[in-house]
């Protein structure tokens, strides 16, 4: 500071808006790309590597016999679609329960996510031995209905944010308690659960992703639609309030966006840890506490993220193949730590 | 000009009555000091006031229009309420300011030219012009307050609640924001605050409410108030002035007997 006086006129506001729309604009360009790459990858790389020449003609659908574009087809495709579809979710749906919660070690086991979908698989299981094939579906609408009992419950006790964690601290552990029960006197449904319990996308087929990506769309739709209302919720409920924002119905919105769309990428891969939380928090460092650029590149960086961890336990451990879960939870477990401790340490600077 | 008023308001919290049948209005062009011992109902009365807390019996009112038949968009487009937590969220103070014109902005929430320029003067005004670009977090006590206060002033609404503005300022900060407020005052705004610091409150107030379990005890002007003695009778200290360089300086002090017990 030299000490002169500073003036603030309408161009430096200007200046200031057109300055950070331009590193936004680098910031999710560059992510963007990340993304494409990522997927690229995936689908060129895994047990057998196919070379670029062979990809092109299957992707702009001149070949659809040779054995390359059935693997093309029919197993990579599939797969690195799920793998953006769901990392994307799950990051997008962990910055929106982050940003409303105004917790920053939450994810999207925190509303009950896990715990329903969980619940719903092992129920499933136990009850249609047979229909392995609704387990997908099972896992959606366990999900929501997890969710939704977090939600009610948080919602008639005032829909403050330490109600809803509280309500979902003690939704997950009464689900879970069901869960063990099912799996105790069913103790066939476990081989269905343990699959989803791991997480990852071996055998996700098309006709599963589908569905879950027009959900993902239409959810990812209402929160970016939202997400002037979810900076001036980032100031806090009451301030909030006085600046003319409807806090108790745009949270339990926002909470159920996030909920469908945890739910829908867990119906394709099973529980995947650790995204929700890892991703949200890189993207604010780069987001500046705005929230459409916060889901964006939450969104982005959730979808390379996971197709390279795919990738990596597809490639890494050949002939074996590591899901995609295992990956995530080695790298989720020394993140948070860092993460809390770092967090710990600025609290006492 | 927009006049809030308060007549026979009671509001309750946790099912405890905390305001008691208040009758206040906030008038253009004055300062008013909310003072009164803890748990007098100091915050609740301006949350209240600002539409944040229901209230149970009597009413608030814009104009004779009560608050709760009013949107909250129409409420925050003519009273500002400044919280006295002042979170430091992740962002740049002009992202702050311009969050104050939220009130005004309809759907799809472009940012004006107009916007843009009600935020320069807002941080102009507010004394915080060179903050602009640093972020919230990394500034101190006294210049987030400048944020908080250009925001308020952003939202351009007649009537300014502030809870405890002062609280955790220094004191040259709390000078600088007390007249900053009343200058706000003298531009025609009614201006609210709650006050703990009672010489303070009597030198810069136009007109001090004084409470005491969710009751309004007494309302007027300082002179009044001291006139009356009511505030030594509420705080159990005794409240003195002295006349110098040509207006009345307020202290306070404990009684002998007071100050025996401590």
């Amino acid at each position: 500071m030299n000490g002169l006086p500073v003036s603030c006129t309408e161009k430096t506001i200007e200046d200031c808006i057109r300055k950070q729309k331009r590193r936004f604009f680098r910031t999710g360009a560059f992510l963007f790309c990340v993304m494409l790459l990522s997927a690229a990858l995936s689908v060129r790389f895994g047990s057998a590597p196919l070379p670029w020449a062979k990809i092109a003609p299957v992707l702009l659908g001149r070949d659809a016999e040779s054995v390359e574009a059935r693997i093309i087809l029919y197993s990579r495709l599939p797969r690195t679609l799920g793998c953006l579809c769901c990392g994307a979710s799950l990051a997008a749906s962990g910055a929106v329960i982050q940003s409303v919660l105004e917790n920053p070690l939450a994810a999207p086991n925190l509303i009950g996510i896990n715990a329903g979908a969980g619940l719903a698989v092992a129920l499933n299981g136990a009850l249609f031995p047979g229909a392995a094939a609704l387990t997908p579906f099972a896992a959606f609408l366990g999900a929501l209905a997890g969710a939704f009992t977090v939600l009610l419950i948080g919602e008639s006790t005032g829909a403050s944010r330490l109600t809803v964690i509280l309500s979902g601290i003690a939704v997950s552990s009464a689900f879970s308690g069901l869960l063990d029960l099912t799996l105790t006197l069913a103790p066939d449904a476990l081989s269905a659960y343990a699959d989803f319990r791991i997480g990852g996308f071996s055998g996700v087929v098309m006709r599963r992703i589908i569905p879950a990506c027009i959900v993902s769309a239409l959810s990812l739709a209402l929160v970016l639609s939202l997400t002037p209302q979810m900076d001036i919720l980032s100031l806090g409920a009451d301030y909030a309030q006085s600046l003319g924002l409807r806090v108790r119905p745009v949270r339990i919105l926002l909470l159920s966006a996030a909920a469908a769309l945890a739910g829908a990428a867990v119906s394709v891969s099973g529980l995947l840890g650790f995204v929700g939380l890892i991703v949200p928090h890189a993207a604010r460092r780069a987001a500046h506490g705005e929230s459409l650029p916060l889901i964006l590149f939450s969104a982005f960086g959730g979808a390379a993220f996971v197709t390279l961890c795919d990738l990596f336990g597809r490639v890494a451990f050949a002939p074996y193949e590591v899901p995609a879960g295992v990956i995530l939870s080695l790298l989720g477990g020394p993140f948070f730590l860092w993460l809390v401790l770092r967090r710990r340490r600025n609290d006492y600077a | 000009m927009i006049m809030l008023e308060l007549r026979n308001l009671s509001a309750q919290y946790g099912g405890k009555e905390v305001l008691k049948n208040v009758s206040l209005s906030f008038r253009p062009g004055e300062l008013l000091a909310l003072i009164g011992p803890n748990g007098s109902g100091k915050s609740t009365l301006l949350r209240t006031a600002a539409g944040l807390h229901p209230y149970k019996d009597g009413d608030a009112a814009l104009d004779g229009v009560p608050l709760r038949n009013l949107s909250r968009k129409e409420v925050a487009r003519k009273v500002a309420w400044m919280p006295q937590s002042r979170n430091a969220p992740d962002m740049t103070v002009w992202r702050m300011v311009l969050h104050g014109r939220f009130p005004h902005m309809e759907y799809p929430r472009h940012i004006r030219r107009e916007d843009r320029k009600i935020v320069a003067q807002a941080l102009e005004d507010a004394d915080g012009a060179e903050l602009s670009e640093r972020l919230l977090r990394e500034l101190s006590g006294g210049e987030r307050q400048k944020a908080y206060l250009a925001t308020a002033l952003a939202q351009q609404c007649d009537t300014i609640l502030m809870d405890e503005p002062t609280a955790y300022l220094d004191i040259a900060h709390q000078f600088r924001v007390l007249s900053l407020a009343k200058r706000l005052a003298a531009d025609g705004k009614a201006v609210a605050a709650v006050l703990h610091d009672l010489p303070m409150a009597f030198q810069f107030a136009d007109r001090i409410a004084l409470l005491r379990n969710g009751q309004l005890i007494r309302a007027g002007t300082p002179e009044e108030l001291f006139a009356q003695q009511i505030v030594s009778e509420v705080f159990g200290v005794t409240l003195q002035r002295v006349w110098n360089r040509s207006v009345w300086r307020y202290y306070c002090s404990v009684d002998r007997e007071e100050s025996a017990l401590l």
